[in-house]
């Protein structure tokens, strides 16, 4: 005897299905038969009684039928659910946390509109603008200029007054009008230069004067003695030597933000990567990194003396 | 036995509220769901179909579609609702009379002979029972309503090829009753089932 497996094909099992099945194997048409008498068999109707008791409950059921549900068009909010919406927002209110995220929401909201239109005053105009700069958004800065705020050419008159005339001021303003480099320590000797003073050294000459008056960020141009390719979006902690003098220690080593093995002191900084392109990696504290050429090295703290191993955990 | 082009009127009328249009819905498919229930061993396969009329009234406006899917959707009801009594059944100490059918065919021993002798109505019924519930929804949508492997796949929340499955096992066992009757009888059968 052979023993196969049975697997009909598509077409004999429509066949079956359908029971019309007519071919030579006894065993399909069985199978054909039974379909045709299941169907045959189940498919009888309610009787007349079951019938009339069945239409009777489903025509009250249409008569009570809310036609107004119907998907027409867009169903108007029920009065269950704008009093779900009520109490949704009543409960929300209710809490401590609801009423000061909806101040605060608030508050980001008009400041950020009122910084949209320029119309805050100077001082938070320019700290908002500076804000949203580093993070890709130009806002009008305080004096209503658009654009960056350390774009300071923009604030070089084209004409000097009369009252100018024969002193240095024409050379001072030819200086700035003809430097097209970035604005570091050469800018500040050419400009010196010009005005008939004395530049003093440059943090490259190594006695820190120049990072001196990097603590005063007010009075620093923006822009200035910030490295060439530097980006705006830094991650915090990167760099933050330039700014913050206090407690940095001075006459470090020149890279050497931060001592190999000082904990803390931020993912960014001291990492060694060298590239100031690099997604603002600290361009103050990286070991091996060759700062650009206008970057004051050793931290620009200003302040003298100082070893390495005094540095404060934490703070490169 | 379909409604064919009056569908579209007669299930807007509907949607209305109109009793002759439920009329026609009820004529055309109550048979349909009538024998559904009985082939799956519902215990009171009528007032299951009652109640499965009285749900698609409720639920009428959330239908779109033609009559095709119209039958698809009305045997989608009568399959949940078919599992809730049987879940309802399972709770209370009654046992359902499907039910007891079905014990009473596993406990049989000459059910496959029985249909083999008489291909009678009864006990073709007796045969398709004593498939697995899953394989006799799919065999008895398919030989009912005349539905395709998608659209069951669809009312079953199973997937095609599930389903595909579950059809070929389904004539599969069917055709292993009829072949031991009719080693009953002295015919020898050729075929082994994969199962």
């Amino acid at each position: 005897m052979t023993k196969r497996i049975w697997k009909p094909t598509d077409k004999q099992t429509e066949e079956i299905l359908r029971g019309r099945y007519s071919g030579d194997d006894a065993a399909l048409g069985d199978l054909s038969d039974i379909a045709r008498d299941v169907k045959a068999t189940l498919m009888a109707g309610p009787d007349d009684a079951t019938r009339a008791t069945h239409l009777v409950a489903i025509g009250d059921a249409a008569a009570n039928l809310d036609v107004k549900r119907a998907p027409a068009s867009t169903p108007a909010p029920s009065p269950s659910r704008l009093r779900r919406v009520k109490v949704v927002l009543t409960s929300l209110l209710a809490s401590l946390v609801g009423k000061i995220a909806l101040v605060s929401v608030a508050v980001a909201a008009t400041t950020g509109g009122l910084a949209a239109t320029g119309s805050l005053p100077d001082a938070a105009q320019d700290a908002l603008a500076r804000a949203a700069e580093r993070v890709g958004f130009e806002l009008p800065a305080g004096d209503g200029s658009e654009g960056k705020i350390g774009d300071n050419e923009a604030r070089v008159p084209d004409e000097l007054p009369d009252a100018t005339e024969g002193s240095s001021a024409q050379s001072v303003l030819d200086v700035i009008r003809s430097w097209d480099d970035d604005k570091g320590c050469e800018f500040g000797h050419a400009v010196a230069t010009a005005a008939g003073g004395q530049p003093g050294p440059c943090a490259d000459d190594g006695d820190g004067t120049e990072g001196a008056s990097k603590g005063k960020p007010d009075d620093t141009p923006e822009g200035a003695g910030k490295p060439e390719g530097t980006p705006q979006g830094k991650p915090a902690g990167a760099g933050e030597g330039q700014e913050k003098p206090e407690g940095t220690p001075d006459g470090q080593p020149e890279g050497a933000g931060k001592p190999e093995g000082t904990p803390g002191g931020g993912s960014n900084a001291g990492d060694g990567s060298g590239n100031a392109d690099s997604g603002g990696k600290g361009s103050n504290g990286s070991g091996d990194a060759e700062p650009p050429s206008d970057l004051p090295v050793g931290g620009g703290s200003g302040n003298t003396g100082g070893p390495p191993d005094s540095v404060p955990s934490g703070r490169p | 036995m379909t409604l064919g082009q009056a569908f579209d009127s007669v299930i807007t009328a509907a949607r209305a509220g109109a009793e002759w249009a439920w009329t026609e819905l009820y004529d055309d498919l109550s048979p349909l769901v009538l024998g559904y229930l009985r082939g799956r061993g519902a215990a009171e396969p009528e007032d299951l179909t009652g109640e499965v009329f009285l749900h698609m009234v409720r639920d009428v406006q959330s239908f779109e579609g033609d009559e095709r899917a119209f039958r698809s959707w009305t045997l989608s009801i009568a399959h949940h609702r078919l599992l809730d009594d049987i879940r309802y059944r399972r709770r209370r100490p009654t046992e359902p009379a499907g039910e007891e059918v079905d014990r009473d065919i596993a406990q049989g021993g000459n059910v496959e002979t029985e249909a083999l002798s008489s291909l009678g109505s009864q006990k073709v019924l007796r045969v398709i029972r004593t498939l697995p519930p899953d394989q006799r929804d799919v065999l008895l949508l398919r030989m009912l309503a005349d539905l395709t492997i998608e659209e069951i796949a669809r009312i079953l929340d199973k997937r095609v090829g599930a389903v595909k499955a579950l059809q070929r096992r389904g004539l599969t066992n069917l055709r292993k009753r009829i072949s031991r009757g009719r080693t009953h009888t002295g015919e020898k059968d050729a075929y082994e089932s994969d199962d």
